[in-house]
């Protein structure tokens, strides 16, 4: 679902003031593959992505009329799934039982469970998708927000607390590396 | 010289895939690209569409699905303010010559024959009847359809869902073996009708489970939100209403259901209690594969073997029926089988053997 910004901030109301539960839906179904991405990029967890979202979404609902005097929505989320991914995952640390090589695999092989990967991919794009994954922490989620989630520099810099020097400086380490895999056939 | 004009480039790319860069800048990149055409071949792969729109867009139409779950338990959505899910001491309502039972709170209610005058309509008991569109869905896979009506529905493995041409008729019909999440678009002059097994739910617009599969004793179906009625085959005019957090099980076999109440154990064939639901994780266990989790509570090995079966594409056998009625209670999230028995050795004792997808229990 696909809502303008315009549209965004009515269902937000709606929500704040009417408690409409169809704007609520809205707004869920608008934002929830850009947060679930989110989330997955920071905790790899398919699980742990889905609760998190759900508990951020809860909470918004239960922010009720504060709702209302929100700025901007996708900042408030993201910044949200940001904080409630990196809290959920070193809450979980010790009950974290899945085998890091098995995550691993995950990521390579044709049966991820990412929605990203369930795509039919041609071979370059497999390609670059493994070089993405390997980027550092920090450069690949940089990467992903600008390039798979189209985000301006200063969202990105406003979500990630860096600046926009450092988000230029990560771009061209992932755009050189992909660049420089891409033409090694 | 080269380097500099790569990383220019590299620079103006960002800029165009972050939405900055402006007319000039992409006129840049556009002249950068004629004049190094090696520049071109980055260029095209990042500019095109990393992930398909319309998986994110199913998925995040079943994670609402869940997430709509939780939220009606927690009475988030009623007007009147969250309700307490503690136990409920409520007897059934008798009302002259009717015998209307609802299923609320933790209590069970055991019931063998409801009476309730309903006119019927004939046109409902179509068993026969050709349904010309079908989904299946094989052992170890799920699947989404949105049928002709709006109304959505979730597949759980090995199972399959018939319906009608659904733009005719005073009725909507389906059929369905296995297990399946529906939620039904409201259409008050048109009422959704599911054929089970030996039962028919007639439904109001609502969100509910359904889970029907050939191989299991019981038949249960699990409301979650709206109000459906239950009819068996057998006996048309014999209406079960489900109230939300109301559970129906029906026993296909000649064996009964233990229920363990406040009371003692009782055993009989039809069963009306209520969803299964842990608080402190906010789940409810009959919906839970719709996460990919598997969730049982007190239940005897042998009919969590069957829902092992479906998910992994396994096959487990039991040397020893005791085995068969140990009881188990657990939250699995997407875990490997082994991690699965090793779970269920660690909480009760079993000896097994995996076999590739041949399982063994001692």
């Amino acid at each position: 679902m696909n809502l303008t910004a315009q549209e965004i901030i009515f269902s937000q109301n709606k929500v704040a003031y009417k408690r409409d539960e169809q704007s609520y839906k809205k707004l869920f179904l608008h934002f929830h593959p850009l947060l679930y991405r989110f989330s997955y990029n920071i905790c790899k967890d398919k699980s742990m992505s889905e609760d998190v979202v759900s508990d951020v979404f809860m909470k918004l609902w239960l922010m009720e009329a504060r709702l209302a005097s929100v700025q901007d929505l996708r900042l408030f989320l993201m910044a949200s799934i940001k904080n409630a991914t990196l809290t959920s995952i070193s809450a979980n640390k010790h009950n974290y039982s899945v085998d890091m090589d098995e995550k691993y695999d995950s990521l390579l092989s044709d049966n991820a469970p990412n929605p990203e990967q369930q795509c039919i991919f041609s071979e370059a794009v497999k390609r670059v998708n493994l070089i993405v994954a390997s980027l550092p922490t920090k450069c690949q989620m940089v990467f992903r927000l600008i390039k798979e989630e189209r985000m301006t520099y200063k969202e990105v810099s406003n979500i990630m607390n860096i600046s926009q020097n450092t988000i230029e400086t990560h771009m061209r380490i992932a755009l050189k590396k992909i660049r420089s895999e891409l033409r090694s056939v | 010289m080269n380097n500099q004009s790569e990383i220019y480039f590299l620079d103006l790319l960002s800029l165009k895939l972050s939405g900055d860069a402006n007319e000039d800048q992409l006129n840049e990149l556009d002249v950068l690209m004629n004049e190094n055409p090696s520049f071109i071949l980055l260029h095209d792969q990042m500019t095109a569409s990393s992930f398909s729109e319309e998986e994110a867009s199913s998925y995040a139409d079943q994670a609402y699905a869940s997430h709509y779950v939780k939220m009606q338990l927690k009475g988030y959505f009623d007007e009147k303010g969250p309700k307490d899910l503690q136990p409920n001491f409520l007897k059934p309502i008798f009302a002259k010559k009717k015998l209307l039972l609802t299923g609320m709170g933790a209590m069970v209610f055991v019931l063998f024959f409801i009476f309730y005058s309903h006119i019927i309509d004939t046109d409902i008991l179509k068993e026969n009847a050709t349904y010309t569109n079908e989904i299946a869905t094989k052992k170890g896979s799920k699947s989404f359809i949105k049928l002709p009506d709006g109304s959505k529905v979730w597949l759980n493995t090995a199972s399959k869902l018939s319906y009608m041409n659904f733009t005719v008729g005073k009725t909507r019909e389906v059929r369905l073996e296995g297990e399946a999440f529906f939620d039904v678009a409201h259409d008050s002059s048109r009422p959704f009708i599911i054929h089970t097994g030996k039962i028919n739910i007639r439904v109001l617009g609502t969100t509910f489970n359904v889970k029907n599969y050939p191989e299991d004793s019981e038949l249960e179906t699990s409301l979650i939100k709206g109000r459906i009625e239950v009819s068996l085959n057998s006996r048309p005019e014999d209406i079960i209403i489900l109230n939300p957090r109301g559970k129906l099980i029906i026993s296909k076999k000649d064996d009964k259901i233990t229920q363990t109440t406040q009371d003692g154990i009782s055993e009989n064939n039809v069963v009306l209690t209520s969803i299964t639901y842990f608080k402190k994780d906010s789940l409810v266990a009959e919906t839970s594969w719709l996460s990919d989790k598997l969730v049982f509570v007190d239940q005897p090995l042998e009919k969590i073997a069957h829902d092992l079966e479906r998910k992994y594409v396994i096959n487990i056998t039991f040397k020893n029926p005791l085995v068969k009625k140990y009881r188990y209670t657990g939250v699995f999230d997407d875990v490997s089988l082994e991690k699965v028995f090793e779970l269920i050795k660690y909480s009760k004792n079993i000896n097994y053997k995996i076999n590739d997808r041949e399982i063994i229990i001692e």
